[in-house]
């Protein structure tokens, strides 16, 4: 590492609080750090952090340490449970007056309990979060994959959160959109449950919370989620997000991209191993659904969509371009999708590919679909 | 005649396409239906037969013991007295005995009791086929030492759920002589005495079509380029190729070198272990992408594929056509690339690809349309 690094990274306020405590210590520990925000939290109100919750399989805090784009620039320091890095990223852009702009600021990851989850963290502002920090992570797709939660996920998260903490959670500002028109729609100051429930009427999704948890009538915590895996911290008590929000959310991330695991058909014993999407209603009901599930397929970002069968039942091939993940898609009954990834296939693009259908067509929920054994009367009634 | 237009050239490779793809279905519905049905008493469904000495490729063979079945299907019959005859001729030409494949090794066997099946995938007339196809035998005009039975395939959309229904035609049909199986598992008992029907539904085919892909008959060029463009020319891209595109722009072109029949190989062994992908199917596809202005013929039997992502490719409005996405609003590749074949048959020519510079491989960052790519952003 050299100098210049040396005193960026330095300059981490987390860091400098951390050194503060303990001038001789040449590490610290993850506990040490949360002390530490839990401290900035507490004294200082302008204090925000922001929480990405990312999947990646294998060492994650080496992988982006080692960047192969020219326009990024990091230094490690390795703690005992996590890194704090030192990230600087050059914009070079002909509609920049100068030609180009400089984005540079500290963030930390650490390891999750949960399988092949990570956390990065940082307290900079908001460009440094949009055009360098997640710039960076997305640089590393698909090896490192972002993660993505259904509303009926971000529900359950917060009944775990209102369930762990005693406290009534009620919304301050929510953005949801429809499956089938452009268009947000804002809600304002309601309990979380109306928010859920109004959504599900309406066959809405949610897309970003804005919350305040209340004690006694007082507001102790006030936080952001997103589907997306961002979490704000605002004010109030941190540890209900370092104690249950955050490690409820990597729980869940961790179950779904369990799922998404080694989907791959195997070329050996030409086994197929299926997820299908289960709906809790009747979503194909005339061939405009299947279009609706076609024009969603076809706003995955970097993919190939080919229909081989549009009407009346559906069958399409999606290539993800981002790794070759291939995926056959069916429409096999009134409320379910089958998803049947070829050869090569990816957290990265499952995750993609759900999602895309979950927001532009229905929500559902995903289950490894079993091999099934049809006997004669599976094909002789209707 | 009046020279096709760019529509009616598109729309046509559409129809072919989708024509295909429920012959594909049907013989997967068949291959579904007699595997789980028949498990433990089918021997071998062979989805690419090859009958020797002959060289006859039926749609399908599927051994049952001592009960063989050679199968056909037909979308069409024509109407006029002398193309039916040659079309049962071809019928006729599977009547003589012969070897039936009965394991992946390619080993066969002649069953004793062979029938022949023809699979009627034309809801309005189905019956009228069948019944013309009953008074060319009675008339003597066709004469068949094995039994053939005609089946109906269609299409039923009344359920909630859309399946393929097969059931035995009444008239012109012969009973399955397949008493060598289990009274239970007898198809004359279902189809026949019973006059029950066979519904295949998408979760019961769906694992052969996604495994198989083709049957066999020569496929549209159009099907067969959509399967190269969107399953095999990708597994063909260097690790460093793939990385440019990670870290870029997937629709700018890579020039990868194709080479018929070893990609036939590779996809008869990777791809479609055990298929039957011939050599010409992949050369008429890549003549088909020349046609696009997507290929370049080499000497030496080798194209140049100039591969990327389409999905970015600015088109107008396609034609309405029933059964396919269409619509110029969805990118798909079936649609992308016939009208990119019928823009070039039936208009302008299309813009040459350039040839390579020396040397086999090379990127080319000609950059066609960055409609996709947000790294510009910041």
């Amino acid at each position: 590492m050299d100098d210049w690094n040396q005193s960026k990274l330095g300059s981490m306020r987390e860091l400098v609080e951390l050194r503060r405590l303990d001038p001789d210590a040449r590490t610290f520990s993850l506990h040490q750090l949360w002390s530490v925000l839990e401290h900035q939290a507490r004294v200082d109100p302008r204090y925000k952090v922001t929480f990405l919750t990312l999947h990646a399989r294998g060492d994650c805090a080496e992988l982006i340490s080692r960047p192969e784009p020219e326009e990024f620039r990091v230094a490690r320091e390795q703690h005992d449970g996590f890194s704090i890095y030192d990230l600087t990223r050059v914009i070079s852009r002909s509609d920049i007056e100068g030609g180009s702009r400089t984005v540079s600021g500290t963030f930390g990851l650490y390891r999750d309990v949960a399988e092949d989850i990570w956390t990065a963290f940082t307290s900079e502002g908001p460009d440094f979060l949009k055009s360098g920090l997640i710039r960076f992570i997305e640089s590393f797709r698909p090896a490192v994959a972002s993660i993505h939660l259904t509303s009926e996920q971000l529900r359950h998260l917060f009944e775990s959160l209102e369930e762990a903490t005693g406290c009534k959670i009620l919304v301050t500002k929510a953005v949801l959109y429809s499956h089938r028109e452009e268009g947000a729609i804002d809600f304002k100051e309601r309990s979380y449950q109306e928010l859920f429930n109004f959504a599900e009427a309406e066959d809405d999704y949610v897309d970003k919370i804005e919350y305040e948890l209340k004690k006694d009538g007082e507001t102790v915590f006030h936080a952001f989620t997103s589907r997306d895996g961002i979490s704000y911290y605002y004010d109030g008590e941190i540890r209900y997000l370092r104690d249950t929000f955050l490690p409820a959310l990597a729980a869940m991330a961790s179950r779904t991209s369990e799922l998404f695991e080694n989907r791959e058909r195997d070329l050996a014993t030409d086994v197929l191993k299926p997820l299908d999407i289960v709906f809790n209603r009747d979503v194909f009901t005339s061939t405009e659904d299947n279009l609706r599930l076609i024009r969603a397929l076809a706003n995955v970002d970097r993919s190939g969509l080919a229909v081989l069968h549009k009407n009346p039942y559906l069958h399409v091939s999606l290539l993800d371009f981002y790794d070759g993940a291939t995926f056959d898609i069916f429409a096999t009954g009134s409320n379910r999708i089958s998803i049947i990834p070829g050869y090569r296939s990816s957290v990265h693009a499952l995750s993609r590919v759900t999602e895309q259908i979950f927001k532009g067509f229905q929500e559902g929920s995903i289950e490894e679909e079993l091999q099934p054994e049809f006997v004669l009367a599976d094909f002789l009634t209707q | 005649m009046t020279p096709e237009s760019r529509d009616e050239c598109t729309s046509r490779l559409l129809r072919e396409f989708g024509g295909y793809d429920q012959t594909v279905d049907v013989v997967s519905c068949c291959q579904s239906f007699l595997n789980f049905h028949q498990s433990g008493y089918l021997t071998y469904f062979d989805r690419y037969p090859e009958i020797p000495p002959s060289g006859l490729t039926p749609d399908f063979t599927a051994l049952l013991g001592e009960y063989g079945l050679v199968g056909e299907v037909k979308r069409t019959f024509p109407k006029g007295d002398d193309a039916f005859r040659k079309e049962i001729e071809q019928l006729a030409s599977y009547d003589s005995p012969f070897s039936f494949r009965c394991d992946k090794e390619g080993n066969r066997q002649t069953p004793p009791t062979q029938d022949i099946v023809l699979v009627l995938f034309s809801p309005s007339n189905s019956l009228e086929i069948a019944s013309r196809i009953g008074d060319f035998q009675d008339r003597g005009e066709a004469t068949f030492t094995k039994n053939l039975v005609l089946l109906e395939a269609i299409y039923d959309t009344s359920d909630a759920i859309s399946h393929y229904v097969f059931r035995k035609i009444p008239v012109g049909s012969r009973p399955f002589r397949d008493s060598s199986l289990p009274a239970e598992i007898r198809l004359e008992a279902i189809l026949g005495v019973q006059k029950r029907s066979i519904n295949v539904y998408p979760k019961h085919f769906k694992s052969y079509k996604v495994r198989e892909v083709f049957c066999n008959d020569d496929p549209p060029p159009l099907y067969t380029a959509v399967y190269l463009w969107t399953k095999v020319f990708y597994t063909l891209l260097t690790p460093d190729e793939i990385e440019v595109w990670r870290r870029g722009n997937p629709q700018k072109s890579v020039s990868v070198p194709v080479v018929p029949g070893d990609l036939s190989r590779k996809i008869n062994s990777e791809h479609i272990p055990g298929g039957n992908v011939r050599a010409s199917w992949v050369r008429t596809a890549l003549e088909f992408l020349e046609g696009c202005g997507l290929a370049t013929a080499r000497p030496s039997s080798e194209f140049e594929v100039q591969y990327r992502n389409l999905a970015g490719v600015s088109q107008e409005s396609g034609p309405e056509e029933g059964d396919r996405a269409t619509s110029g609003r969805i990118k798909e590749y079936g649609t992308i690339l016939a009208r990119l074949y019928c823009d070039s048959k039936t208009s302008a020519p299309t813009k040459p690809v350039p040839p390579p510079l020396a040397g086999v491989r090379q990127m080319k960052l000609t950059e066609v349309k960055t409609g996709d790519s947000d790294h510009s952003r910041g």
